[in-house]
């Protein structure tokens, strides 16, 4: 077995612990909206054809490429572990093989996990130029100006991909920048938009990185419960790009659509966000679970340490919430019902962690029956 | 040789050496001291397998962290975490590929042959042990660095173990509780607590 195939092996190998995991999760999604896997995949193919359109005007094609490139930086993350190896590093490192050969595995196996977002839209850039090289080589000004945007797109998705292996949040460009991004007032095109997202990278590598550590505050359960969000924080990282990646789908296909058919997706994306949010009590209750017997050592009642554990998902949530109330999306009717839809998520997860997704499914049939009824 | 030369480790923010310069060349070597104090660490630093904050290391002149330095050093720790998803059989084959060596002699003289379609994830505290002892030896370093060698064996792969490191023609250095060399042999004894804020 060549260096290359032990990599694929051990890549595949974490892949399909990876599925396993999410087996259960996807059931439930398909069991609830049986189009959401089948839309999801096609997700990244219409954005590709999206961004590729002259057609599309600019505040469009970055709220497209800012989705894809969250996705991108999402299903990079979840592969890290494969690709990287990360549980097999010391052994890795203690092998002769040449660095060459494992920075070509290393890319190799980027491109592999990258797959369509790298790939995708490269051979569509490649087809493209092949087509056109007559009208390439003559200088046509027009067509190398409607190139410039299916180029960003490869280079950006490169970009993401490697920081996204290498286990860098880029906080700045792609979290906060394309966020604020809509709220300039400059009316900018495509090539201005991705020299202005360039920059932001660039502003990026020079800030110097940061970590939190938490003063005095907070003590007790609160302290355990942040220290291990800290120590792990891959999981909220995640929660945080998949919101930001709703917020923008939300963005691009409330533009699209009917003002009267506006209020159904929205009411959607509250019950879809609100579950998100509420998810984090998951990973809180795990932590509780593996150190139960710690835990029932120390003097506090099981229920009080219950609540705080309630209360601390919940701020945690608050951030959520934040970056939702400065997209703008909501109005008072889809506040109201993320509100439902929380509350009863976290008491499904709480009550009946298996069947948790029941409990904001009845939460939302009742809210149906009723607005019928009236 | 092995020369660690003004090295500095940390972990997190606890400091574990400072500026530690030590000459190790005894053939025989057994690293001592408390448990946390650093001993693993030591050995992952020494087998290139972790960078140093400060400081060079160094075996036969040469920066252990080199990829031609591997082929000189051989470790068996159990921070390093073998490929759990192969069989016994295949990590073996892919081992020695890499390291140009056959894979034969090894499993029969520890007792591994049983297991060799075993999966390494199902393999017992013992078994795990053999393995992880294997592919430190198997392409004879010049340098084999052990941690807790004896950690999980039964008497008798004890014995080969013992048998094995006494007329290993190579340098070897052990961290452990335990000797795991013969009685009669000339064992240089490095007591961790002693050196790790100054030099040898």
């Amino acid at each position: 077995m060549s260096y290359w195939l032990f990599r694929i092996r051990i890549y595949h190998e974490s892949l399909k612990q990876w599925l396993d995991s999410l087996r259960q999760i996807s059931m439930g999604l398909v069991a609830l909206f049986p189009l959401a896997l089948p839309a999801l995949i096609m997700l990244p193919l219409l954005s590709i054809g999206i961004m590729a359109s002259p057609e599309t005007s600019a505040s469009v094609y970055l709220n497209t490429l800012w989705g894809y490139l969250l996705l991108l930086y999402s299903w990079m993350s979840f592969q890290r572990d494969g690709i990287c190896a990360t549980h097999y590093q010391l052994y890795i490192k203690s092998l002769p093989t040449r660095p060459l050969v494992k920075s070509f595995s290393n890319l190799g196996l980027i491109l592999y996990g990258a797959n369509f977002f790298i790939l995708g839209p490269l051979a569509l850039l490649l087809i493209v130029a092949f087509q056109q090289n007559g009208r390439l080589l003559s200088g046509d000004e027009q067509l190398w100006f409607e190139l410039i945007p299916l180029t960003g797109v490869v280079v950006f998705a490169a970009y993401y991909g490697f920081v996204a292996v290498n286990n860098r949040l880029p906080w700045f460009s792609l979290l906060l920048f394309p966020f604020l991004a809509f709220a300039l007032p400059w009316e900018l095109t495509k090539p201005e938009w991705l020299l202005l997202w360039s920059a932001a990278i660039l502003v990026e590598r020079f800030i110097p990185s940061f970590s939190v550590a938490p003063g005095k505050w907070p003590k007790g359960l609160f302290r355990l419960l942040l220290q291990a969000d800290i120590d792990s924080p891959n999981g909220e990282k995640l929660r945080l790009v998949t919101l930001l990646l709703l917020i923008a789908i939300t963005r691009l296909s409330v533009s699209q659509i009917a003002p009267e058919t506006q209020p159904y997706l929205l009411n959607l994306v509250s019950f879809v966000s609100a579950i998100l949010l509420a998810s984090s009590l998951f990973g809180t209750q795990a932590l509780r679970k593996h150190y139960h017997l710690y835990l029932s050592s120390l003097p506090e009642k099981p229920l009080v340490q219950l609540g705080k554990s309630v209360i601390y998902a919940f701020i945690k949530a608050l951030a959520g919430v934040l970056l939702i109330l400065l997209s703008g999306i909501f109005t008072e009717q889809q506040w109201t019902l993320w509100l439902l839809f929380y509350i009863s998520t976290a008491l499904g997860i709480l009550l009946r962690p298996q069947w948790f997704l029941l409990f904001p499914c009845v939460a939302a049939l009742l809210v149906f029956l009723s607005s019928a009824a009236l | 040789m092995l020369v660690f030369d003004k090295v500095s480790q940390f972990n997190g923010h606890r400091c574990i050496f400072r500026h530690l310069s030590l000459t190790v060349d005894a053939p025989r070597v057994c690293i001592t001291g408390p448990n946390g104090i650093g001993k693993t660490t030591l050995l992952l630093l020494a087998a290139g397998l972790i960078s140093p904050r400060e400081g060079e290391i160094t075996y036969q002149k040469q920066n252990v962290l080199l990829t031609s330095s591997k082929k000189n050093i051989g470790i068996s720790a159990s921070k390093v975490a073998l490929p759990a998803f192969m069989t016994v059989k295949e990590l073996l084959k892919f081992h020695a590929l890499q390291f140009n060596c056959p894979t034969n002699k090894w499993t029969s003289e520890f007792g591994l042959e049983p297991y060799l379609a075993t999966k390494v994830s199902n393999l017992s505290l013992g078994n795990y042990k053999k393995l992880s002892l294997i592919t430190a030896l198997m392409h004879k370093p010049d340098l084999l660095l052990l941690d807790e060698p004896g950690n999980g064996l039964d008497e008798q792969t004890r014995a080969v173990l013992e048998k094995v490191l006494n007329s290993y023609p190579g340098q070897i250095i052990v961290a452990s509780h335990e000797t795991v060399f013969s009685d009669n042999t000339d064992v240089q004894h490095i007591a961790l607590e002693n050196i790790i804020d100054g030099a040898v």
